[in-house]
This record gives structure tokens, C-alpha cells and sequence, in this order.
């Protein structure tokens, strides 16, 4: 999902590579990178590695979770060395895909990337990249709920997720709506109070239009099949109706920049209601950035949301360190510290598993949340908000 | 006959402008309204970085703080940043001097064929999108191994100094008399001898103010940067860009802040040359 | 003159041919240094904008040569008002700030007494202020329930009058023209210095009044000048970037921006290489303008 991924910053490279982690001065041909000794091809059976090479990127929040959380207790756990390199605020990710499938197409046996977090998309292209995981080779999957794995068709591994909620300023709203359409009821009756995000720029704001069109379209067909053009003609009705509704946005239809925008206007009181990102509205209620009187909830059928998933390389040199800290990662304990930490996010392993404290931590938003396929529907509809609705 | 009405003199709508007085005062309030256009909004900005809360509809802070810049100065992205950005504006505008000057000197002293499709070449990189050639870098880098290296940036850069160095330093060139350089020639100096002692001297206050231009826009070059100096070369507009995205206004603010004093420190310095005497001499009297 | 230059020119005639390769060899570098890094591309995108690609109902594309990309670009409600709003906004961001720093430069050429002397030090601030930093400014400065809007409101404004100037066309116009002031101001105040002081004497002594002065001698000796500051301007606010994303309207939205968000979200780079031919041409236009001014003033 590209949530975070897609905050203000437009500009995604076409294509990147990413010096050789750990110091970076010469720059690395792609795929020429042969690994150290320690390691071996062979999946079972073998020398125990020594070493792990593992990219992410995102926020800064992710960055502290793996390096100053994860990563230390893995390392004294296992002795393994991890060597993390991170990709500011998303950009670079096609990148770092190319660098992997070069590899591929090289024919080499020993990929120098073994761990990929980046956008969900990703783990599932044709290319086939990822390996396929299960529980026998990660044990701790088994307490991952089968419908995020069989997103990603298994080649990925869920370690936290999050979904869009409804934010309220409760000295103003005694009772938030309950449902959607409760929703765009308020937003009419009370004009120049809500704002959603300009789709491009920032999750949130796509939720509240993919919500939109579940309205008017059949949530199956997203989810359960393939891209089908012919989908996009229920979006007609969808547009029409966000079109409509403009004149009782904040601002008469202004739609802030990224998902930092709505907070901002919440934060100021310029609105009082709005479409937020779980995480990034909880991390900063802790931090006192948003006033107290913020809450969250959310709506039912409720805004869309998803995990993030790290992935194996098919060929990843170390295959047995990164199954070891994924499967570290989905330790209930360190599952907590995805919950309770600054990273506020939902855990990756059923709920069932959790200690208690983390339970309760977002009581009141409810932790069901929809899918949004993303990928050519997701491309899609950012370019017809923008050409059907945005004035 | 008809009494002769005397003929009213002829008012014209311009006369205010021939009054001292109504023109001073005119010219005041001009200055006053453009000390306001230019000098508040940036005023603002240095309010929200000392804002501990402000909210609508306080004119000033309600409370004043200094957490945010202890935030922002105690994060080590942000001095490495900086470090970064006022390291490589310098390199970058020494080394489009080093390509450009020899270029503004040819094309203002010597036979270049096709000089002016050239120049108008030179102007080409102002008038297609940055953006667009940043993209196509990107892929050019990645194939031949820049991305993410200081020198990738570097280059980079010059795409944005080049036009001010090569235009500006033709025009300074042009404006010189070509008869000082024949005369020491004349008096023996070789051409080279002749360039350094006799025309770069003259040519001085046109380069600076190409090169002040110059450093400017390295400083001030976010988009292309972004693109390919990530993950490990982040520099300063690129931090604030992403960060301007932050809800928390007073860390953009203080932010901004920081990435403006070294400018206006180099303001204050470079008063002296940017008199329109010596702009003139620079643009060569455009 | 023209016997020295005969006579150098018998005298050593081989000097011309050296000058023609040193001219040549001193070019080189930073011909080289374009041509890798900015030619190349602009061919490239080019290149690109003349690649259709056509997507089937289960989302695969197929890749053909055509103008449907034009096409697209002229027919498309979207991009056909986003290419007018860019040269509407570059019109008027030029305009405006010719205006402006005509009256400083004319201020600082003529005037005299601390009001002068004040406008001389402050219109170059803008200059050292990137461009993200002033465009934050004016957010905070101008949007609604920002510095202005509170101001007026505390001496009588109601909730609400206070017109959007952040997030509309007006915010990029005045931010553009907060930018340009600095190096407009500088280019006609040393166009300015060209007139001497005598032919103003020598006009007043006839019986000129300013007005006048201005109309008839001032304005048509700066006018190549000037145009040529207002042709540069023109340039850097039609391929703008970063003033109209943080400043301009949700739609529509100046070509850079458009350009930017077809690459990179809706991942139609072949529209986008198109949009920025477009600006490039529109671009184009002025550039020659801008050169052809040059040479012109070079014959003198």
C-alpha cells in the first residue's frame, strides 16, 4: 500500500540504484554485487548465514522501528548481522525492483537483496521475484490471518498494518456518524467542516473516495478478480456524487495536500472531521501534536486499509537469516512493540495473540477494515478524481 | 461679438507625477507597501518557529517556545543537511565558472561557428522543465552509475548554473574593450597572460554576480536532488520539501528559517555588488 | 579602427583560424556537458511523446507511433485548460512584476532621498530566499485564517469575505512575482543606466514634463532590455514547479505540476513527456525572442 509512501513528494524516479549499504562511495553495477562467503543458495541443509541484507522505506517511524527496535534485539538474539538501508519517504522503490530483477534476468543464483519492504503491489507482479512462503518454513505465519497472506499470494510477509479511520473533534462532534452514508449526511449538514486529501498526494484521502466508489460498484469484483476495465464504468455515479458534494467541503472544495493536510486543518480547527491514517493520527495524539479532543473511529463499512509486508527475494543469498527475522518479527513481543511503540500500527498476527495491553490500544476504531486492490484501478482513479472532480 | 471665453489651459492627467511632493509621497508609500510585501511574509515564518501554540484567531503566538528548534538542531539529518547543501553550492559554482568562462570568453572574443545557434543552444536548459530532464537523468545515472553519488548531484546542479555563467560571462566579456587586451598583447603579454592580468580583473564584477546567481540556485535545488541523491545525499531544500508535508508548521518554519540565514548572510556580503553599476558591467549592459 | 583591423588582419592572417579552433576548443566542455545531460534527454522526451500507448480491457498495453498524445492534449478537457491556465498564469506573473520593478528600477535610477535608498536595499531580499521557503511564506502569510485574513478581520473583516488567494491562481501569481522582483528590478535598472543624463537634461530643457519623458524617450530606449528580462521571467514561470504545487488550485493545474503528477501517480509518463514538449515549445517561442533581442543589441 502506498500510504505513506505518497506523501507530498510527487517526484518517484524512474528507475535508481542504491550504492552498496553501509558506507556507499562506489557505486554498484546492478546485480554485480557478489555476496561475502558466509551463506549458502541451498534453502535447507546448509551453514548457518551469518549476515542479512535487508531494504525498507517508508516513514521515519518505520526506519526507528527496524534500526532501533528490531534489528539490536535480532542481532543479540540470533547473532545474525543485519545490514538496513533505507529509502527516504518512498522514493526509489522501482528502483531497488529493477536492481532485484535485473538480477534475475542475469541468471544470477545469489541476489544481494534478501529482505523487500516496499508497496504491496510489488510482491505479486508477473515477474515473479518473491518467494512463496508458508508455515513450515516461518512457523510464526500461522497466527497471520490467511486473507492478507492470500493478498499477496503468500510471497510476502504482513508485519503490521494499519487503515484509514474518521478523525472527530469531539468538543464539537458529540456523535460521530456510524456508517458512510451517516457520513456524507454530516458533511452536508455541516458545510466548510470536513476535508479529505487530494487522492494523489495521500492515502487518506484516496480511502474516502475508494469508499465512494464501493458504493456504487461491487466490492468483490476488486478484490477477488482481476483488473477488468470495464469495472470503471460504475465510477461514473461515484465521481457525480464526490462532484456534488464539493460545495460542503472545507473551503468550498479544497482538497489539502497530502495526508499531513487534513491533520493540519483538524489540528488548527479548520475542520472538524476528517479521513486519517490509524497510525499516523494515534502516533501523533501520543506525541501531543493533535489536540486531546481529536478522536478516532471508524465507519462501517469501513474506510479501506492493509498491511505491509516484507518480502523474500526468490534467490536472496540469505535465505534462512530473512525467514528468521520474519518469523522474529511476528513474535508476539515485537508485535507489541508495533502496537504500543510510536509506530501505533495494527499487528500483522491476529489480534488473538496479542498480550492484552495491546488490545486495547485502538478500542474504538474498529479493526476491520476493506481492501483496495491499488495497481491500475489505483492509478486510475487518482487521474479521473482529478479530471472529473477537482475544480 | 461674443465674449472670448479664456481658453481653460490644458490639464494633463499626468500632472501629479511633476510634483516633487505628491512623488515623494507617492514613492513612500510604494517603499512601505513593498517593505510589507517582501519583508512580512517571511516575518511570519520566523514567528511560527518560536510558536509554542498558535491558533486562530491570534494575530501573534499564544505561547512562545523554543522546542522546536531544539527538535529540528538536535536531529543530525538536519546539520548533516545543511553541511551538505553549502558544501556542494560552492563546488558546484566553481565548477560551471571552470566550463562556463572559457565558453563566454569564446563566444565573445573568438570565431565560434554556429555562434549563435549555440547561444541559443545554452538557453535550452532553462526553457525545456527541470523536471523532465530529472527524470531522464535518473535513468541516465542509473545506467552509467551516478545515482546516488555526490558528483551525480553535482552535475546535476549545473544544469541550473550553466545558462547564468555562460550568458552573464559572455555579456561581461562583450562589454570589455576588446583594445586593453590587444594593447597588452601588444606589449608583448601572451594571450593567457593577457586574459588574467588584464581582462578577468575587468571582467570581475560580471562573474561574481554569475556566480552569486549560481550558488543561489544550488542552494535552492530540491526536485532533481530528491530524485537522485536518495537514500544517502539529502540536502537541505530536500529535507525541508519533505518535511514541509510535516502538520507541525513550526518545524517547516524553523526549518525554512535555517535554510534562509546563510543566504541572507551572503546578502549582506554581497551588497556591495549587486549595485547597479555592477550589474551593468556584469549583464553588459543587457 | 578599420586600418588596424586591415592591417592586423595582413599582417598575421593566421590568427583568424587560430581563433576559430580556440574558440571551438574553449566551447567544448560545456557543450559536451549540455549535450549528455540536457540535450540528450530533451530528445529523448521527445522522442517519448510521439509513443501511444493503448491499454485492453484486462489492462495490457500495447506501445504504437502516433500524435494521439497531442491529440490528448488538446482535446482532453483536463490538460487543454491546464495548458491555458499555464500561459495565463505566466502572462500575468510577468506583467505584474514588470510593473513593479519598472517603478523600483525607475525609483532607483532617478530618485533621490531615503525612499530610494530603502527600495535599494530591499527589492534583492527575494533573490536569497529559495523558493520553497517563500512559498511556504505565503501560505501562512495569505491563506485563509492566515497573517492577512486575521488582520483584517481584527480591524472589521467578517468570517469568511477574506478571498482565496492560497490554493487559486492569484497565490501563484503573487508568489511568482514576489520571486521575480529581484532579478527584474536588476535587469532594467542597468538597462536604465544606459540613458544618459544629458538627453534627460536635454529634454527637460525643452520643455518636456516626466510624463513625457518617460512615454516618449525613457520607456522605447529600455524596451529591448526590458522585454528580454520579461522572457526570461516568462521561462522560469511556465515550467514552475514548486510555486504551483504548494500554492495552486486542486484543478486546474499549471503543466509542471500536471506533468509531474501523469509520471509519477496516474503512471502515464508518455502524456507527461508530452506535456513537457508542450511547455518547451510554448517556451520556445520566447526564447527566441529572448536571443534574437540579444544579438540585435550585439550589432551595436
Amino acid at each position: 500500500m502506498k500510504r505513506w509512501l505518497r506523501p507530498i513528494t510527487p517526484i518517484i524516479a524512474a528507475l535508481f540504484i542504491v550504492t552498496a549499504c553501509g558506507g556507499g562511495s562506489t557505486p554498484s553495477a546492478a546485480g554485480s554485487a557478489a555476496p561475502s562467503a558466509a551463506g549458502s543458495a541451498a534453502p535447507s541443509a546448509a551453514p548457518e548465514d551469518k549476515e542479512l541484507v535487508f531494504y525498507s522505506g517508508g516513514d521515519t517511524n518505520v526506519q526507528d522501528l527496524h534500526v532501533k527496535q528490531i534489528i539490536p534485539a535480532f542481532e543479540k538474539a540470533t547473532g545474525i548481522k543485519v545490514t538496513f538501508t533505507f529509502l527516504e519517504h518512498g522514493t526509489g522503490a522501482q528502483g531497488i525492483y529493477d536492481r532485484i530483477k535485473a538480477q534475475k534476468d542475469a541468471g544470477k543464483t545469489q541476489w544481494d537483496i534478501d529482505l523487500w519492504e516496499s508497496d504491496t503491489g510489488y510482491y505479486t507482479r508477473p515477474d515473479d521475484l518473491f518467494l512463496q512462503v508458508g508455515a513450515t518454513e516461518i512457523p510464526n505465519l500461522a497466527k497471520v490471518p490467511k486473507p492478507t497472506l492470500d493478498f499477496v499470494q503468500n510471497k510476502a510477509v504482513p508485519y503490521r498494518g494499519s487503515s484509514v479511520v474518521l478523525a472527530y473533534n469531539s468538543d464539537k462532534v458529540a456523535n460521530p456518524p456510524q456508517t458512510y452514508d451517516d457520513l456524507l449526511a454530516w458533511i452536508k449538514a455541516n458545510p466548510g467542516k470536513f476535508a479529505y486529501n487530494e487522492p494523489s498526494t495521500g492515502g487518506s484521502g484516496d480511502a474516502f473516495v475508494i469508499s465512494m466508489i464501493y458504493k456504487y460498484s461491487d466490492y468483490q469484483k476488486y478484490v477477488t478478480q482481476p483488473f477488468s476495465a470495464a469495472n470503471e464504468k460504475d465510477w461514473d455515479a461515484a465521481f457525480a456524487a464526490l462532484k456534488a458534494l464539493a460545495p460542503s467541503l472545507y473551503s468550498k472544495g479544497v482538497y489539502p495536500k497530502g495526508n499531513a493536510g487534513t491533520l493540519d486543518l483538524l489540528n488548527r480547527g479548520e475542520i472538524w472531521m476528517g479521513s486519517v491514517w490509524s497510525d499516523q493520527s494515534t502516533q501523533a495524539l501520543a506525541a501531543g501534536q493533535l489536540p486531546k479532543s481529536v478522536k478516532i473511529t471508524q465507519i462501517n463499512p469501513a474506510f479501506n486499509g492493509g498491511a505491509a509486508y516484507i518480502g523474500i527475494t526468490k534467490n536472496a543469498t540469505h535465505k534462512q537469516a530473512a525467514m528468521k527475522y520474519l518469523n522474529f518479527l511476528l513474535e508476539p513481543a515485537q508485535q507489541s512493540l508495533i502496537v504500543t511503540g510510536a509506530m501505533s500500527g495494527y499487528p500483522g498476527i491476529d489480534w488473538q495473540y496479542m498480550p492484552s495491553d495491546a488490545r486495547t490500544r485502538f478500542s474504538g476504531a474498529d479493526k476491520e477494515y476493506r481492501l483496495w486492490p491499488g495497481g491500475t484501478y489505483g492509478q486510475d482513479m487518482q487521474r479521473l478524481w482529478h479530471e472529473k472532480v477537482a475544480q | 461679438m461674443a465674449a472670448q471665453v479664456p481658453a481653460l489651459p490644458a490639464i494633463r492627467l499626468s500632472w501629479w507625477i511633476d510634483d516633487a511632493r505628491i512623488r515623494r509621497m507617492l514613492l513612500r508609500l510604494f517603499a512601505a507597501a513593498l517593505a510589507v510585501f517582501i519583508g512580512i511574509p517571511l516575518l511570519t515564518l520566523v514567528l511560527w518557529s518560536f510558536a509554542g501554540e498558535w491558533f486562530w484567531p491570534n494575530l501573534i503566538p499564544t505561547q512562545w517556545s523554543l522546542r522546536w528548534w531544539q527538535e529540528v538542531l538536535e536531529n543530525p539529518r538536519v546539520t548533516n543537511a545543511m553541511f551538505l547543501s553549502f558544501t556542494i553550492a560552492p563546488v558546484v559554482t566553481l565548477l560551471t565558472a571552470l566550463v562556463a568562462i572559457p565558453a563566454g570568453y569564446a563566444f565573445a572574443r573568438l570565431d565560434v561557428p554556429f555562434r549563435r545557434t549555440l547561444l541559443l543552444l545554452f538557453l535550452i536548459p532553462n526553457a525545456f522543465p527541470r523536471i523532465g530532464l530529472y527524470v531522464s537523468l535518473a535513468v541516465l545515472y542509473y545506467q552509467i552509475g551516478l545515482i546516488d553519488t555526490y558528483w551525480g548531484i553535482v552535475f546535476l546542479h549545473m544544469i541550473g548554473t550553466m545558462v547564468y555563467m555562460t550568458w552573464i560571462t559572455t555579456a561581461t566579456f562583450r562589454s570589455i574593450d576588446p583594445h586593453l587586451e590587444e594593447a597588452a598583447r601588444d606589449a608583448g603579454a601572451s594571450p593567457l597572460r593577457a586574459f588574467f592580468s588584464v581582462v578577468l580583473p575587468l571582467a570581475m564584477p560580471g562573474i561574481i554576480v554569475a556566480s552569486l546567481f549560481s550558488f543561489l540556485a544550488s542552494v535552492d535545488e530540491a526536485q532533481g536532488t530528491l530524485i537522485v541523491g536518495t537514500p544517502h545525499y539529502i540536502t537541505m531544500p530536500v529535507l525541508l520539501y519533505t518535511l514541509i508535508s510535516s502538520f507541525q508548521r513550526p518545524v517547516a518554519a524553523v526549518f525554512s528559517v535555517l535554510l534562509a540565514l546563510p543566504s541572507l548572510l551572503l546578502l549582506i556580503v554581497a551588497q556591495r555588488y549587486l549595485h547597479s553599476e555592477y550589474v551593468a558591467a556584469g549583464l553588459g549592459r543587457v | 579602427m578599420a586600418v588596424v583591423t586591415s592591417a592586423r588582419a595582413v599582417g598575421r592572417p593566421r590568427r583568424l583560424d587560430r581563433s576559430r579552433a580556440a574558440g571551438v576548443l574553449l566551447v567544448l566542455p560545456s557543450l559536451l556537458y549540455l549535450t549528455v545531460f540536457v540535450f540528450i534527454p530533451v530528445i529523448k522526451a521527445f522522442a517519448t511523446s510521439f509513443t501511444v500507448r493503448d491499454r485492453d480491457d484486462a489492462g495490457n498495453y500495447t506501445y504504437r507511433v502516433g500524435l494521439d498524445n497531442y491529440n490528448q492534449l488538446i482535446a482532453s478537457d483536463t490538460l487543454r485548460s491546464n495548458v491555458i491556465f499555464t500561459v495565463f498564469i505566466a502572462v500575468a506573473s510577468v506583467s505584474i512584476v514588470f510593473v513593479i520593478a519598472y517603478v523600483i528600477a525607475l525609483a532607483l535610477r532617478f530618485g533621490r532621498g531615503p525612499s530610494a535608498r530603502f527600495l535599494g536595499r530591499i527589492y534583492i531580499v527575494p533573490l536569497f530566499i529559495p523558493s520553497v521557503i517563500a512559498s511556504y511564506a505565503m501560505i501562512t502569510f495569505l491563506a485563509n485564517h492566515g497573517f492577512v485574513d486575521g488582520i483584517l478581520q481584527a480591524i472589521g473583516l467578517p468570517d469568511g469575505v477574506f478571498p482565496k488567494i492560497v490554493f487559486d491562481w492569484k497565490g501563484i501569481v503573487i508568489t511568482q512575482v514576489w520571486l521575480s522582483l529581484p532579478f527584474m528590478t536588476v535587469l532594467l535598472s542597468s538597462v536604465l543606466l544606459e540613458i544618459s543624463d544629458s538627453l534627460i537634461e536635454s529634454a527637460r530643457d525643452v520643455g518636456a514634463s516626466s510624463w513625457q519623458i518617460f512615454r516618449h524617450i525613457v520607456l522605447p530606449l529600455s524596451a529591448p532590455g526590458a522585454l528580454i528580462g520579461v522572457t526570461f521571467i516568462f521561462l522560469g514561470v511556465i515550467g514552475g514547479f514548486t510555486v504551483p504545487y504548494l500554492l495552486g488550485p486542486n484543478a486546474p493545474q499549471m503543466l509542471g505540476v500536471s506533468m509531474v503528477y501523469y509520471m509519477t501517480n496516474y503512471f502515464e509518463p508518455y502524456i507527461a513527456s508530452t506535456q513537457a514538449v508542450a511547455i518547451f515549445l510554448l517556451s520556445l517561442v520566447a526564447a527566441v525572442y529572448y536571443v534574437r533581442q540579444q544579438f540585435k543589441r550585439e550589432i551595436r
